[in-house]
């Protein structure tokens, strides 16, 4: 017999000698209320509630249209002297990409405007140049929660992990229309993918520690800042 | 402040800064040879380690606090915690097993470890395989448990720890003091001591002596970083299993265990059996009660839910995912009828951030990978009653921590239950023994049984059965009371008078009160004088 086998065997044999049957609490009915009394706000209370509590942990949020965005992001970047920017190979990123060059094609003129080198990340990057010359990553989450302002992102071949974790600065963007209530009310509209992808990740923040006498310091690991791009008409 | 601290810098003696810190490192693994007493008192001794959990420990019950306003609605959801954990519990075998069926379709490979020895094994056999030579570890309690860095360093296996509080005791040469902040028993100076001392720079220098938190988060940054880039492997916990799915879900504010998992080509999960759960819908409210009593937070940073490696198109992410289930003593706890709620934790600290005894000790005098109330109970049963049997006196059944706790263990119960464990005969008797069938004694049961005190306990149980020997006894004591003063009465009591006041007998017994005002005997109509007597 192995090791899994014994395991298991023991746990089989101390569950049937167990003189407890399982103790079934009214435990839909606890899941019930929570859900109910998130679902009962209006869908302009949990956008409040989503804002603030990305603002509480120290993320940047833009309230913005689906007309505006990537021109407006565009500007910031400038602003911010992004130098290269990755992206997924997604619509979006287009978007975003185009909106840049225009960007800098209007600026030319202007002098110390130094254009942002986005590019979309089609094949797999080297891991130097990734954690040393990527200045921000965008992505694009397919889900928000009110309750604790977390952002859900789905990684794959078009959302590459790394982009929300290496580059100092993460740029997420996500449509108002696709804020829940909260995680529990997520998982129980079964709104996470039926085959779940490699990775899915909520994301609530920049990183961050309070590992040194309880003092929070962020860009512990991952990225220093999050600007959270939430386009109000989609 | 900052101006003065840096320019003090320029005067720190490197050498002797490093030498200094030897010598703390030395005193700390001999004291951790020491008996628990022994640690126990220093630790009441040192004021700055003192200063440091009283301020810890306060801090995290006033953002556990704040995040729970409501006491109705915490209540149901530490209900709907306990339920959750139960039932993973009542069905551990079957869920494991569905586990590992929906783990391996995803492609993750399972593993499954008895003891601690065979987990290490496991694991570098893995490295081995992969010709993986340096690791960094993302925070894993379970791993402290099995003593890995130790095995793979020794066998020349680089094993770096990301999480900051861990990175700074693996740099200090210590053990974590508490389960969710491992360098809670260090302030600013000492660390900014030990990164000046010990940390080196991806170039080989030394970093800049500085107490300013941000500087030395971005110093330990930069190196780590540096080795995410570079590590061959990474090894992580798992806070929760889920069966349904075939889902890791990592919980974390740092972002270390994002790098630890994603960016090496071979990423390796190692977990008690316990972590498990059923489905999906399990997972957020455990997530919430996880967040909420261990840091007060409404959820962490990061949520990342692990369900395969890399796939033929993803750009990133690690080639191979393994997980290894370790067993070593959870099995034998599952056993027993009343220990079993030790496997329900989803190891958030809140016990030992409302423990009046951890606040007062620190996470080190325990000599255990779990300190607090919970360390209380998991240790003993997985390494024995004989070794750990004893920091189950660092209890005053307060109860503090049964009340925090998010999943309803009845931790205070446990701990008694373990101490009359540690007292009680081992099954012997074929009564015994057929009334347990599957039930496993705990390791070490008996251990610190004694004739001399079990005669005692004995006796005062025989006395209390007897209302002669009862009158005898309290006439003894209150006549001759005066003897506790004596330097023969010092002697015997020492153990409990060296911290504590003596006890001292009333110069009369409550019955001879209760008779002399004319009240024996009427106790069962209540009409006993209220006031009392406290003679």
């Amino acid at each position: 017999m192995n090791s899994r086998e014994r395991i298991l065997q023991r746990l089989y044999a101390s569950q049937a000698s167990a003189q407890n049957p399982e103790q079934t609490s009214q435990t839909t009915g606890i899941q019930a209320e929570h859900a109910a009394g998130w679902t009962q706000l209006a869908q302009s209370e949990w956008l409040a509630s989503f804002k603030q509590n990305l603002l509480d942990n120290h993320a940047e949020v833009i309230e913005t249209t689906t007309a505006n965005w990537a021109g407006e992001l565009a500007q910031q970047l400038t602003a911010r002297g992004v130098k290269r920017l990755l992206s997924g190979e997604h619509e979006q990123g287009r978007v975003l990409l185009n909106a840049l060059a225009q960007f800098a094609e209007q600026h030319t003129e202007q002098q110390k405007i130094t254009p942002v080198d986005a590019s979309l990340l089609t094949e797999p990057l080297s891991k130097e140049e990734l954690f040393l010359s990527i200045d921000a990553g965008f992505s694009v989450a397919s889900a928000g929660l009110a309750e604790t302002g977390s952002l859900l992102v789905e990684t794959g071949p078009q959302e590459p992990r790394a982009l929300s974790l290496v580059p100092p600065l993460n740029i997420i963007l996500l449509n108002a229309s696709a804020i829940t209530a909260s995680f529990l009310t997520l998982v129980q509209a079964q709104k996470l993918p039926a085959h779940m992808p490699t990775n899915v990740l909520l994301i609530s923040g920049p990183s961050k520690t309070a590992d040194i006498q309880q003092t929070l310091a962020y860009g512990a690991h991952g990225p220093k800042e999050l600007i959270v791009l939430l386009l109000t008409d989609a | 402040m900052s101006q003065k601290i840096a320019s003090d810098s320029m005067h720190i003696n490197i050498e002797q800064l490093q030498q200094e810190l030897n010598v703390e490192q030395r005193e700390f693994n001999e004291l951790q040879q020491r008996h628990f007493k022994v640690r126990a008192k220093m630790a009441l001794e040192n004021e700055a380690l003192r200063k440091s959990f009283r301020g810890a420990s306060d801090f995290l019950m006033g953002k556990r606090k704040a995040v729970f306003p409501d006491e109705s609605a915490l209540s149901a959801l530490r209900d709907r915690g306990e339920a959750i954990r139960q039932h993973s519990l009542a069905n551990l075998p079957e869920l494991l097993e569905r586990l590992e069926k929906n783990l391996t379709a995803n492609g993750i490979q399972v593993h499954w470890a008895e003891t601690a020895d065979e987990a290490c094994t496991i694991i570098h056999d893995i490295l081995t395989a992969n010709n993986a030579r340096t690791v960094v570890k993302g925070k894993s309690m379970v791993t402290e448990e099995i003593e890995l860095n130790h095995f793979l360093e020794a066998r020349g296996i680089e094993c770096l720890e990301s999480d900051m509080g861990e990175y700074l005791v693996q740099l200090a040469g210590e053990t974590p003091s508490h389960i969710i902040m491992p360098a809670i028993h260090k302030n600013k100076a000492q660390i900014a001591r030990l990164m000046h001392a010990r940390a080196q720079t991806s170039d080989g220098s030394q970093v800049p002596y500085t107490e300013d938190v941000d500087e030395l988060i971005g110093n330990a940054r930069a190196i780590l970083r540096d080795k995410f880039m570079r590590a061959d492997a990474g090894i992580s916990g798992v806070n929760m299993a889920v069966a349904n799915t075939g889902t890791l879900c990592l919980v974390e504010n740092e972002g270390n265990g994002r790098m630890t998992t994603t960016m090496p080509k071979l990423h390796i999960a190692v977990t008690g059996i316990e972590k498990v759960v059923e489905d999906f819908s399990h997972v957020p409210e455990l997530l919430t009660l996880l967040t909420r009593s261990a840091t007060g937070q409404k959820i962490s940073t990061y949520f990342n839910m692990i369900s395969g490696p890399k796939k033929a198109g993803e750009l990133d992410g690690p080639e191979q995912v393994h997980l290894v289930l370790v067993d070593n003593g959870r099995s034998r706890i599952f056993s027993h009828p009343v220990l079993k709620p030790t496997l329900q934790c989803i190891r958030c600290g809140a016990c030992m951030n409302h423990c009046p005894v951890y606040a007062r000790v620190g996470g080190h005098a325990y000599g255990s990978t779990y300190p607090g109330p919970i360390g209380q109970v998991v240790t003993p049963q997985i390494a024995g009653l004989e070794k750990h049997g004893d920091m189950l006196s660092a209890c005053s059944l307060n109860g503090a921590c049964g009340e925090a706790c998010p999943v309803r263990i009845p931790l205070p119960e446990l701990i008694r239950e373990l101490r009359a464990e540690a007292v009680s005969p081992q099954f012997t008797d074929a009564a015994a023994v057929s009334n347990a069938t599957a039930v496993q004694e705990v390791m070490g049961r008996g251990a610190k049984r004694t004739l001399g005190e079990s005669l005692i306990w004995r006796g005062w149980a025989l006395t209390h059965r007897f209302a002669p020997l009862y009158r005898i006894m309290t006439t003894a004591m209150t006549r001759g009371r005066g003897l506790f003063r004596s330097k023969a009465a010092a002697a015997l009591l020492s153990p409990w008078t060296d911290s504590r006041s003596t006890p001292q007998p009333a110069r009369r017994s409550l019955h001879e009160l209760a008779k002399a005002r004319g009240v024996a005997g009427q106790y069962q109509n209540n009409t006993a004088d209220k006031r009392g007597d406290n003679a």
